[in-house]
């Protein structure tokens, strides 16, 4: 399926022109482990606009899935600030910050956590229980289509593969037509060829459907496929490269 | 296709450890049903009691001195007593100030020889020209007929109906009348009118088997009536004054001492009943604590899709009210069915006449049972649907992994 036949009246009014789409601070996030004080996202400073195919790498406990976290509002930073969609998100209260992620961001986990309970199709379609309207089946149904799962609507998560349910995540994050998409490490425990099948489709959505997409990923072969890279050590964030050219192509 | 809302979420997780949700459900069924059995129990005693205190007539009785317990024993179980005392006293506390009314009665020993019944009842002489307490009965229960001095009322618990015949120590009666079920003692008494009686223990020399040594001057208890708006206490204690060898208790203190004798029973069975609730609230305190730390992750993902804290917090309460309301339902109908089949029995294990009381109330209490189920689910689940709405989605979605 083309994603150009989704409907993007909604996801178009909330276009921000030349604005940032992202913007962190001096962003810092401290915890506490044991006696130690530990610095996961250090004086992070980063602007990204809206189209953007950011990729972050890093080794593990770098701070990349807190770094993610701080930009989607998952978890507050110590330090510094975080503006998304033009809002100050320590601004927001509980119920504002929620309708935003519920209204204008997806999320792709690296475990699926798709509920057991419900079938295939009713996962997509769980996200509209937040939204301000559900999800429509048709275009839950298409998602599912696009990412190759048409025929798996009625099965429950316990009777896919790994692959297969992360696609069934992917379709879940789009389910309400988000402008900016947050993957933390989608294809972590996948084999090669479905890691790059779901590359392809991020790749897709952000070409387009131009969605705004930022991808953590430990594998720096995947991280190329960004128009910006970015390398994280130690809590701190550099960008390794912007991407001018024409975008590598997606050959698995 | 089933809407996928915060209703039908919850519904569906119930599915995902059965075992584990009939567990809790069972749990609270055992809660509710046996708090309704035990309800409904407590107020068929107390229906009965009233009941029985109002059938009893009279606002005070005075016995002979130290029979105050055996003549209680005779009320409330009709335990045949026996024990005497002159016929004066009835003059003299008919003379006593706030006194409105007074009627004596004389108890005869256990029948051994009635061609009548099986087991033992109790035999009481009445005045019909002065008695109050079972003669308003008869007047509108025997139409008008006027009673014989060989017409006897027979207790519920007597195996007699209206017009049988009945020998008593050699002299034959005849049922006039059978009372309605009181639960007390009086239904396993035959009440004799006074003339009747004495003729009765007159003849038993000559025509029964044991004879019976009542003299004509004795009487067993005097049923006292005081005036309205005087206080029973202090006429009781006017009475005990006033007279050496006699005792007095109210229409109350049999109720005391008939509540005493279920107050063991029940106070167990409320015992039982509070500790199913509190481990009824604990286990499923626990439980929703288990759940949502096994589901700390999936909850913190919601809440990235966007769900606001109070609908997480909602998610799981409302989980917590479906167990506990069905569960609830469950044992409030269960135990609704067994105490209708078996409610004969109850009946007479406990000996009270009246179990069941109207529909309505009975829908009240089960209503107030189920607001109960669902409070405790409420009330268990309160932390951890607390605790998790408050985790940040990060702090979830890491500690839940």
């Amino acid at each position: 399926m083309n994603m150009t036949q989704v409907d993007n009246t909604v996801r178009d009014g909330h276009r921000l022109g030349g604005s940032a789409l992202v913007e962190l601070w001096g962003v810092s996030k401290h915890y506490q482990q044991g006696l130690d004080s530990v610095k996961a996202v250090d004086d992070v400073s980063l602007k990204v606009q809206a189209g953007d195919f950011v990729s972050i790498t890093g080794r593990s406990g770098s701070g990349k899935t807190t770094l993610l976290s701080l930009i989607g509002g998952l978890t507050a930073p110590t330090s510094g600030g975080v503006r998304l969609f033009d809002q100050t998100l320590k601004n927001l209260g509980d119920s504002e910050l929620s309708a935003l992620r519920a209204e204008r961001m997806g999320f792709v986990f690296q475990f699926a956590s798709l509920i057991p309970t419900l079938s295939t199709l009713d996962n997509v379609r769980l996200p509209g229980i937040f939204a301000p309207k559900p999800v429509d089946t048709a275009y839950a149904r298409k998602l599912l289509d696009w990412v190759g799962l048409s025929d798996k609507l009625n099965s429950y998560p316990a009777e896919l593969s790994g692959g297969q349910q992360a696609r069934v995540s992917l379709a879940r994050a789009l389910a309400n037509q988000p402008d900016l998409l947050l993957a933390d490490e989608p294809t972590g425990n996948l084999d090669v060829e479905t890691e790059w099948e779901i590359l392809s489709l991020l790749r897709d959505l952000n070409q387009e459907q131009n969605i705004t997409i930022m991808l953590v990923t430990h594998n720096p072969e995947l991280a190329k496929y960004g128009d910006r890279h970015f390398v994280m050590h130690g809590g701190g964030l550099t960008e390794s490269y912007q991407w001018l050219g024409e975008k590598v192509p997606i050959d698995g | 296709m089933k809407e996928v809302n915060l209703f039908n979420l919850a519904l569906q997780n119930l599915r995902r450890k059965p075992y584990r949700s009939v567990a809790i459900g069972l749990c609270v069924a055992v809660m509710t049903g046996s708090l309704f059995v035990a309800t409904i129990i407590m107020r068929g005693v107390q229906t009965s009691l009233s009941v029985g205190q109002a059938r009893l007539g009279a606002d005070l009785v005075v016995v002979p001195l130290g029979y105050e317990s055996l003549a209680q024993e005779a009320f409330i179980t009709g335990q045949p007593s026996a024990f005497y005392m002159s016929d004066q006293i009835e003059a003299q506390i008919a003379a006593l100030p706030s006194v409105e009314k007074t009627s004596a009665q004389v108890f005869v020993q256990t029948l051994t020889n009635a061609k009548c019944c099986i087991g033992e009842f109790f035999l009481v002489g009445f005045d019909p020209e002065s008695d109050f307490t079972i003669s308003p009965w008869l007047s509108t229960h025997l139409k008008n007929k006027v009673l014989g001095s060989f017409d006897v009322i027979a207790g519920d618990r007597i195996l007699l109906r209206a017009g049988d015949g009945a020998t008593f120590y050699g002299t034959s009666f005849r049922v006039a009348s059978v009372l309605e079920k009181t639960g007390m003692g009086i239904d396993r008494t035959i009440y004799v009118p006074m003339e009747g009686l004495r003729q009765m223990i007159a003849d038993s020399n000559t025509l029964a088997e044991e004879p019976l040594t009542i003299a004509p001057e004795q009487i067993s208890s005097v049923m006292v009536s005081v005036e309205p708006g005087a206080d029973m206490i202090d006429v009781a204690e006017s009475i005990e004054g006033s007279l050496a060898d006699v005792n007095v208790f109210t229409a109350s203190q049999l109720n005391q001492a008939v509540a005493r004798q279920l107050q063991g029973v029940m106070g167990i069975t409320f015992g039982v009943t509070a500790t199913l609730w509190l481990m009824s609230l604990l286990l499923v305190g626990l439980i929703f604590s288990l759940i949502v730390n096994e589901r700390q992750r999936e909850l913190g993902l919601l809440r990235a899709m966007g769900a606001p804290r109070k609908a997480v917090f909602r998610l799981v309460m409302m989980e917590a009210g479906f167990l506990t309301g069905i569960g609830g339902v469950s044992g409030l109908v269960l135990s609704g069915v067994l105490l209708m089949g078996f409610s004969r029995l109850i009946q007479l294990r406990l000996r009270i006449p009246y179990l069941l009381p109207g529909l309505l109330e009975i829908i009240g209490v089960e209503v107030g049972l189920l607001v109960l189920a669902l409070l405790t689910g409420a009330l268990a689940s309160l932390q951890p649907a607390l605790s998790i709405s408050r985790l940040e989605p990060y702090a979830a979605i890491r500690q839940g992994e």
